[in-house]
Order: C-alpha cells, then structure tokens, then sequence
C-alpha cells in the first residue's frame, strides 16, 4: 500500500471505524458507502470498540514482502461488541491461540513500505488486566 | 505555580532479558553486571516503538484524568531519542491516535533522557498563565545501545505520559520546580549514527551527580525545604545503583528511594525512567505527601519538581493498568529474539 491511501484509511486502521446499517442493523469493517447485507445507503460510521474475542484465526509462516521479521502472522477475527474485524495478533506465539481468548486492541507498527513510511494500525493482543 | 497532575499512565513491554545473558556472549565481567544492579531489562516487540508506547501511556493517563479532558488538550510533547522518523513529529501520529483536537500545541522534544522533564515544566507556564487548560506530556523510548557495548546492558523499553492541568483539579500538585543545565559531554549520538557514544566515567560526577544535585539542591533552597520534608526521591534511573547515591548525597533515606526505583527489573527507559518512577510513587503514594522528582538528561541538565499529592489521588490508581502489574506480567526472550525484536540483525 502507498503512503497516501494509509494515510487516507487512518481512521479505518487506528480507530476501528465501521458502519451501521439503519434499516438492517447489520455492522460492517472497513466501512463502506452502502449496506454489504441489504445494499440500504443509510449507514452511519460507528467505532468497533476496542476488546472482544476470537472467532476464528490462521497462520502465516511464508514471507510477504515487507513482514519478514514479524513472522509468523497470527491474523484473526475478532467480534467486539459492535462487529468483526479482520486483525494481526501482536504479543503472542501461534501455539497460545484459541478461539474464544479474550483480546483488546492496541496500536502497533505495521511492515513499513518501500517509500519508509511507518504505517500505524490497530491490532490485537491478549487482554487480561495484568497482561501489558 | 497553578498546575498539577490530573492524569498519568504508565507503558512497561511484556518481553525481559536478563542482563548477565548479555554480559556472558559479549564476555563482560559478571561482578560490572552486578555493581550496575539491574536484573533484566524490557524488551520491545518488533512492531513497537515510541510511538506505540507512548500512545498505550497516554490512553492510560486519559482514562485517569477523565475522557472529558481530550476535548481541551491544547499541548501534546513527546519526549524522546528514539524518533521512529529524523524528521516528521511522533506527537501528531499520537495525538490522532488518541482523537485529540487539532488546534493545540505539538511537538517532541529532545534532550536525552530529560526531554519529557521540560514538557512538563513547559505545561506547568502554559496552564498557570491561564493560556491552555491541559496538556499531554509523554517520555518514551526504545532505547539504543551498540551491541556488546556496556551500554547495552542497561539500554530499555518504555513510556511514562502525564495530563498536567489546573491545580484545583489536580491528584498531584506543582509546588516547585529547578531546572539546571550546562554543556556537558557525557553522551551523544550524531545525526545517522544508529548507536550512542558515552564517556564512560565520565557520565557520573559532571554529568549525572552535578546536575541533579544543583538542580535538587536550587529547588529545595527556593521552596525553604529539607529532605526531611519529603516521603518519597524519585530519581533518573541510567542503572540501580546511582540513584541510590546521588539521593543519599542529597541526603534522602534509602527508605524514600526504593519505592520509585524501578530499573533494576526494566532497565533504563531514558525519557519514561525517572517518570515511570513517579508513576509507581503516585500508585503507593497516601493524599497529602510530598514527592520529589528529579530528572537528568545528557548534555546535560537535570528538572526538580516538589510534588504534593491531593485527596482526589487514591480514586485515579486502579483506574488503568499499574507500574506494578507491568513489572510483574513479562515473558524471558534470549539474546536472539531481543536481537531480532530490536533489529540488531539488519536482513539483506
Ligand atoms: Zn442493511
């Protein structure tokens, strides 16, 4: 991704902004200008919220460029109490995974781009009062 | 002096090395590993940074001063020496992390490990004068140290953030504060250097020593106080050992040092040391005692704060994670993964 489409879905990627559809009640991420479920255009933005838990998740052990020293991805999805998101697991090995584990999001550095631009986002991590 | 603390938060990285497993591959003698008292140090992940920290330190200094302040934050200052970017400021990429308002104060500070130290005495003029009505002050940084330099087995991880606002609102108030610097050579890094230079012994007395005992010593003569005035010291922390000395120097009992002595278990954290040291200080503290903060920054300078606590204090502590929860919740790395985490190993 270049720097300026980061920069345009900042909100997207720090702040968990989704919509809501009005007529359907459907919640979506990343927002979109009509509703995915009932293609109604009466959607508000609305933020994920920043806890929730694993529904499900995967692996990834091959290289994207740019990810190298991040591996392995333990990319999931994680239904807050406004939707679900799509998100990196930051601070935990593949093998301490489960669906259900409770996690909270914070804000971490993503692959830097070829122009050396840090890219900031939201991902998750396990939450527990005593877990930093 | 109309200003205090509203607000404060703390960010310690979950990941720990042991200091005697970096001073055993680099073959340094145990007995310097154990004159420095620090046990192990915290380790970033790969995808922190001061940015990252610093923003975990805030939110948790928010939480603390009430959500209500983000609307009137009208000053944001990051300190640190640890810039993800030369050029372009760590302060706007919080600040809209955190949805403060545009129209404020913003920028980071650098002054080795004091720069934090002169945002909070910058916030303390802005707010008295009546000019802004709060400000975000945050010390973070991933400190870096040339492998196998001595350096490296202090050199740590982390983030201290403060809400300075009006002192009528305030958990902690400003009663005094003494900033003294000269030009002093103790530590330096050039521009595209990644590693610091340091001057060995020369980092104690002219650096360290002179300048917090001038700057302690300015504040208490100012205020017309004694350390016996005091119930807790909390200073800069490069390792375990100096500011036990300089405090006893000043004439400060052991007993007010230890409870904002935080390094021995995380390092030195450079512009969150002395802050993350305050942070446990305000998290043990009882309303109506008196704190002194001393702060030190190569090159060199040193701020003294006389902080009193208030009755507003015991209500913020539990209100986000404490200093105390973070010592305490960590996962040992080896040499290779703090290595890999701080890109000490550069791929081709
Ligand atoms: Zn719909």
């Amino acid at each position: 991704m270049s720097f300026q489409r980061i920069w345009r879905l900042k909100d997207i990627l720090l702040n968990l902004v989704g919509i809501k559809c009005s007529d359907c009640g459907y919640t979506s991420y990343p927002p979109k200008a009509a509703c995915p479920k009932c293609s109604s255009r009466n959607v508000s933005r609305i933020s994920l919220g920043s806890s929730g838990k694993v529904v499900s998740y995967t692996v990834i052990n091959v290289p994207i460029e740019g990810f190298e020293n991040m591996l392995p991805l333990v990319i999931a999805l994680v239904e807050t109490d406004n939707g679900r998101v799509l998100t990196q697991l930051t601070n935990v090995k593949p093998e301490e995974v489960y669906i259900g584990m409770e996690v909270e999001a914070t804000v971490r550095r993503s692959a830097t781009t070829l122009d050396g631009y840090v890219p900031y986002i939201v991902k998750f991590k396990r939450s527990s009062t005593n877990n930093a | 002096m109309h200003a205090g603390i509203i607000g404060w938060g703390a960010y310690i990285p979950r990941y720990r090395i042991k200091c005697s497993e970096i001073a055993e591959l680099w073959g340094f003698d145990q007995p310097l590993v154990k004159s420095l008292n620090i046990e192990e140090k915290a380790v970033a992940n790969v995808d922190e940074d001061a940015t990252t920290m610093g923003w975990y330190a805030a939110r948790s200094a928010i939480l603390r001063a009430g959500i209500d302040v983000v609307g009137e934050l009208g000053a944001i200052f990051v300190g640190t020496e640890s810039k993800p970017y030369a050029v372009k400021p760590t302060a706007t990429i919080i600040g809209d992390a955190l949805g403060l308002p545009n129209k404020k104060l913003t920028s980071d500070m650098e002054f080795a490990c004091r720069a934090a130290g002169e945002g909070i005495r910058i916030s303390i003029g802005l707010i008295s004068s009546g000019m802004l009505r709060y400000s975000l002050v945050i010390g973070s940084d991933t400190a870096q140290a040339n492998p196998g330099d001595v350096l490296e087995l202090t050199a740590a991880s982390g983030a201290a953030a403060y809400i300075i606002g009006p002192k009528v609102e305030s958990t902690a108030y400003f009663e005094g504060a003494y900033t003294y610097t000269s030009d002093t050579p103790d530590f330096w890094r050039r521009d595209g250097s990644p590693y610091p230079l340091h001057g060995e012994i020369f980092t104690d007395e002219p650096a360290y020593f002179n300048h917090i005992v001038n700057s302690v010593r300015g504040l208490m003569d100012e205020l017309g106080l004694r350390p016996d005035d005091y119930d807790y010291a909390v200073f800069h922390q490069p390792n375990g050992r100096f500011p036990l000395k300089v405090g006893t120097e000043l004439g400060f009992t052991k007993d007010k040092i230890l409870p904002g002595l935080v390094n021995p278990w995380i390092g030195n954290t450079y512009n969150a040391s002395a802050l993350l040291g305050l942070a446990k200080v305000l998290e043990e503290a009882k309303p109506g005692q008196r704190i002194l903060l001393a702060t030190f920054g190569s090159g060199a300078g040193s701020d003294a704060f006389s902080i009193v606590t208030t009755d507003k204090l015991l209500t913020k502590v539990n209100i986000a994670l404490k200093v105390t929860d973070m010592l305490n919740s960590k996962i040992y790395v080896g040499y290779d993964t703090y290595a890999k985490y701080r890109k000490l190993l550069e791929r081709m």
